[in-house]
């Protein structure tokens, strides 16, 4: 795609799509987790116990286009790996964004895994859990390190174990569940969430930027039946990624249940804008 | 972007174009210069031939053919303009058009006549719900027209996959409403848009091949065709035929669309989210297939 093309895309529809050259602007940017609130789905209440996460980097990018391509320079960008405490709701430090300013209308971001084009394979970032490291998820043997997240918890019957465990002979009363995700790319140069929508001007006023993470959320599309299935009696069921479960895990961090964005001013107010790209 | 560290902190420097967004801007077809522009619709040979299993490029990879028998599409109100929102024009014509049995000569669904000449650089068209005042490009029977029309269906795609290895079969039906869009429309390596001279014709293209794809790539060559999530929905009515109902009851999305290392899909920036069942991966995959020219891209809107 050539540059004039790329830009025409970047501002159309926009009466304001960012001025030539903005203003150079670091933009403090800071995590947030959810607390566990326990759950029930088809008879199992579920609490989560850890949810350590791998984050980074993260593009912000003045396209309304989900296609990254089109989004040739970010307005904001944080570049590194960090991990993070899914379950924190306290603000956890990132560190900043820089860049400049103009409007943002959506994010591109991996979960601490990058599959740079100019690398063979992908690589967890230093500063995400296990990183860094080469990920060799080519390999048949690989098995997921959770450079991603690292995801425990706990299933408990609470209702008949017909309904826990339908059409099955054994029930287990509570197992302890775990997976280790790495959130990988198909193509080298493609991030693992794309477009994620937030609108927010960015101008020289301070402003923070927190990222709010709900890992609950994205267990709620778990099969707990089908788990406790995966019981071997231990107590003990372990994810795999040949588990449908693991994909729905997958599934709910990059495009069901993402993260989602709070942009602060000073005086603590949020500054939105409306599709035009206007302060309203 | 490209995840390859290039990146530049730099402001984004655009030229502002006000784009074609303006409603009711232009007029259907009227202009002042000697520009023409001939609006034409074009189906995918993967609508009117089908997609086969194998291992080319645009194959079925696991073991899958699949035809088309119908692919009832609702084309319409085309809008453009050029450099800084100039010279805009729109139509309100909406057109319904069965792609797998458009003539040889490409019909028309509308045309901008008198119009200044050089290049539109937005153009864009939708794929709308359909209304009683709709042209039926094709001889599209009145009963589906008027189907379309009552229940706001901007697509009835009916067909059938052939599982490879044994001949077994099922049918599917798709009745959507899928209200996309698209703008932005270039074809790469040229100016963004259309280019309108005296005697100029842009075809408006709908792929075929969407719905198979295992995500929504950044180019289609990167993509892959699989159409084992459609064979193994259930026929949970037992009519002998896959359709919403049972699309809408196919929610273990995580076995459906398996993500990697174990599957190759990649469900996030589509056009619609969440995904929680196979219908909104239908729905999702039919508003990104709008082109032009063929394979000419267009952004999407989302639904």
């Amino acid at each position: 795609m050539n540059r004039l093309l790329t830009i025409t895309i970047l501002c159309a529809f926009g009466a304001s799509c960012g001025e030539t050259g903005g203003t150079f602007v670091e933009v403090p940017f800071e995590a947030r987790g959810t607390a566990p609130e326990p759950f029930t789905k088809d008879g199992w209440e579920v609490t989560l116990s850890e949810a350590t996460l791998g984050f980074g980097p993260i593009y912000f990018c003045a396209t309304d286009s989900a296609l990254s391509s089109r989004c040739e320079v970010a307005i904001l960008e944080f570049l590194d790996g960090v991990t993070l405490n899914g379950l924190e709701p306290a603000a956890q430090t990132i560190g900043s964004l820089f860049g400049t300013t103009g409007t943002v209308r959506t994010a591109f971001f991996d979960y601490g895994i990058v599959w740079l084009l100019t690398q063979p394979l992908p690589e967890a970032l230093s500063g995400v859990p296990g990183g860094p490291a080469v990920v060799r998820s080519e390999n048949p043997n690989y098995v997921p390190e959770g450079h991603s997240a690292r995801l425990s918890g706990n299933a408990t019957c609470v209702a008949d174990q017909e309904i826990c465990c339908p059409g099955e002979a054994t029930c287990p009363a509570s197992y302890a569940f775990e997976a280790n995700v790495d959130v990988l790319v198909v193509n080298a140069g493609t991030p693992a969430v794309n477009g994620l929508r937030t609108l927010q001007e960015i101008t020289t006023e301070p402003r923070t930027l927190t990222i709010t993470f709900d890992p609950t959320a994205w267990w709620r599309s778990v099969d707990f039946s089908r788990l406790a299935g995966l019981d071997d009696g231990s107590g003990q069921v372990l994810l795999e990624p040949e588990d449908p479960d693991y994909s729905a895990l997958v599934i709910a961090m990059t495009t069901n249940a993402p993260p989602t964005f709070t942009w602060l001013g000073s005086t603590a107010e949020p500054q939105l804008v409306n599709e035009s790209g206007e302060l309203r | 972007m490209k995840n390859d560290g290039v990146m530049k902190k730099a402001g984004l420097g655009c030229i502002a174009l006000v784009g074609l967004a303006a409603a009711g801007c232009g007029s259907d077809g009227g202009g002042s210069g000697n520009g023409n522009l001939s609006v034409l619709l074009e189906a995918e040979e993967t609508i009117v031939d089908g997609l086969q299993s194998g291992t080319g490029e645009e194959n079925i990879l696991d073991g899958f053919d699949v035809e088309f028998n119908r692919y009832i599409a609702s084309f319409g109100f085309v809008q453009m303009a050029q450099i800084d929102g100039s010279n805009p024009q729109s139509s309100s014509v909406v057109g319904i058009a069965d792609l797998t049995s458009l003539p040889t000569t490409l019909p028309q669904l509308t045309a901008f006549t008198g119009i200044a000449t050089g290049q539109y650089t937005e153009f864009g068209f939708e794929t709308p719900a359909p209304e009683a005042d709709v042209v039926n490009i094709n001889s599209v029977p009145a009963e589906e027209v008027d189907a379309m029309v009552a229940n706001g269906w901007s697509f009835v795609i009916e067909g059938t996959i052939t599982q490879v290895s044994d001949g077994a079969t099922k049918s599917f039906l798709i009745e959507a409403d899928v209200p996309t869009v698209y703008s932005a429309c270039a074809v790469e390596g040229l100016e963004p848009g259309v280019n309108v001279s005296a005697n100029s014709s842009v075809d408006l293209t709908l792929h075929g091949d969407h719905i198979f794809f295992n995500g929504f790539p950044e180019e289609e060559g990167n993509v892959q065709r699989l159409a084992q999530w459609l064979w193994d929905v259930e026929d949970t009515d037992g009519d002998d035929v896959l359709t919403r109902v049972d699309f809408e009851a196919a929610t273990d999305v995580g076995s459906l669309f398996p993500s990697p290392p174990q599957g190759v899909y990649e469900l996030t920036g589509g056009p619609i989210t969440p995904i929680n069942d196979a219908w909104d991966f239908i729905r999702a995959q039919l508003g990104t297939q709008g082109h032009i020219f063929g394979e000419g891209e267009c952004e999407w809107s989302p639904l």
